[in-house]
């Protein structure tokens, strides 16, 4: 099935593309406020390595949602995702409760 | 001699975790980073005046991949964030336009092949990923992590549930909105923490004297190769 992989990789190219897009965004926002500069290869290498991340949460994310024998995530799924960090896994305690006084 | 071998050990499955061809972007600096579709019309205008009056939309150049895809997301994400349908259309906008220019290039017939439904699929949104943003709801009790200024963009939720659809193994699961959000922040943690201790690693390296002046103020892969060990252990 020749068709199938070329269709993903096009795909996954594309969405590499707009995480590019995105990360590049940030990344001029924090260089722009601590004066500093970033090479775009930086930026390009940066992508790639949030790219891994992303996947390899997502597959942690859908361990933990089935361990609980749910197929949605929810934010307690991601706070285990913190858990080898207590400085993040405050700080995303914290959002995560924002986020639910916010759409009460 | 011993019986041949079948040759079915040699069937490869595709998957969407299969290595890709190199990711080459453009450098930031000829990109647009906002407002992209203005740099691209000029050249589909100028190139085939008869789609002139089209020249808003981005040049299509899979637009049969489409239609699949757009399925595909909207089955997977019944549960996910309600602006996805949106998302699979924005992809087609910013960096894409410029990233596949020259694919585009080669097949230019594929804009006369389908316009009946380029017209239909593309012509509603115009909205760039950067509008995204705004999906993000304010914090209304910001918490008092250091410098988390609201001016710097996070990765758009829709983008975010999209990647991660790409790396689910079943299909049917789903992510809730407060959950999206939350891990929309520990992105953004994860991309500011890597600045930041690629910024100290250079500032180390610039008082060693390891780099010359010029270099101090710039970020490269270097520096980053240096503190992704650390980093990756922390997250």
């Amino acid at each position: 099935m020749p068709d199938l992989t070329q269709h993903n990789n096009a795909n996954e190219e594309r969405l590499k593309a707009a995480l590019w897009h995105s990360i590049g965004k940030t990344v001029d926002a924090v260089v722009l406020e601590n004066n500093i500069n970033a090479t775009p290869q930086f930026i390009g290498s940066l992508t790639e390595l949030v790219h891994a991340k992303i996947t390899t949460a997502a597959t942690d994310l859908e361990a933990f949602a089935k361990h609980a024998d749910r197929s949605t995530i929810n934010s307690k799924d991601v706070l285990l995702l913190a858990r080898n960090n207590e400085g993040l896994e405050d700080i995303l305690k914290e959002k995560a409760e924002a986020v639910r006084k916010s759409k009460k | 001699m011993p019986p041949r071998k079948e040759p079915k050990e040699s069937v490869v499955y595709p998957s969407s975790k299969r290595k890709t061809p190199a990711f080459k972007p453009l450098r930031p600096s000829k990109v647009q980073r906002t407002g992209s579709e203005t740099s691209v019309k000029p050249k589909s205008a100028a190139k085939k005046p008869a789609a002139a009056k089209r020249a808003k939309s981005v040049p299509v150049d899979d637009s049969e991949e489409e239609d699949g895809v757009e399925d595909l997301t909207t089955q997977k994400t019944r549960g996910g964030v309600g602006s996805e349908d949106e998302d699979s259309e924005t992809l087609e906008d910013d960096p894409l336009a410029a990233a596949t220019k020259s694919k585009t290039k080669q097949k230019p017939t594929s804009k006369n092949a389908a316009p009946r439904r380029k017209d239909s699929t593309r012509d509603p949104s115009p909205m760039s990923i950067s509008s995204n943003n705004d999906n993000e709801p304010p914090d209304d009790d910001a918490p008092p992590t250091p410098s988390q200024s609201d001016s710097v963009p996070s990765i758009p939720q829709p983008l975010l549930v999209r990647l991660l659809h790409e790396a689910f193994a079943d299909k049917n699961t789903k992510i809730d909105t407060h959950a999206i959000q939350v891990l929309q922040k520990y992105v953004e943690i994860f991309v500011r923490e890597a600045m930041a201790r690629t910024e100290a690693e250079k500032k180390e390296a610039a008082a060693r004297g390891d780099c010359s002046d010029m270099d101090a103020g710039w970020l490269e892969v270097e520096d980053l190769e240096k503190v992704v060990a650390g980093l990756l252990l922390d997250f």
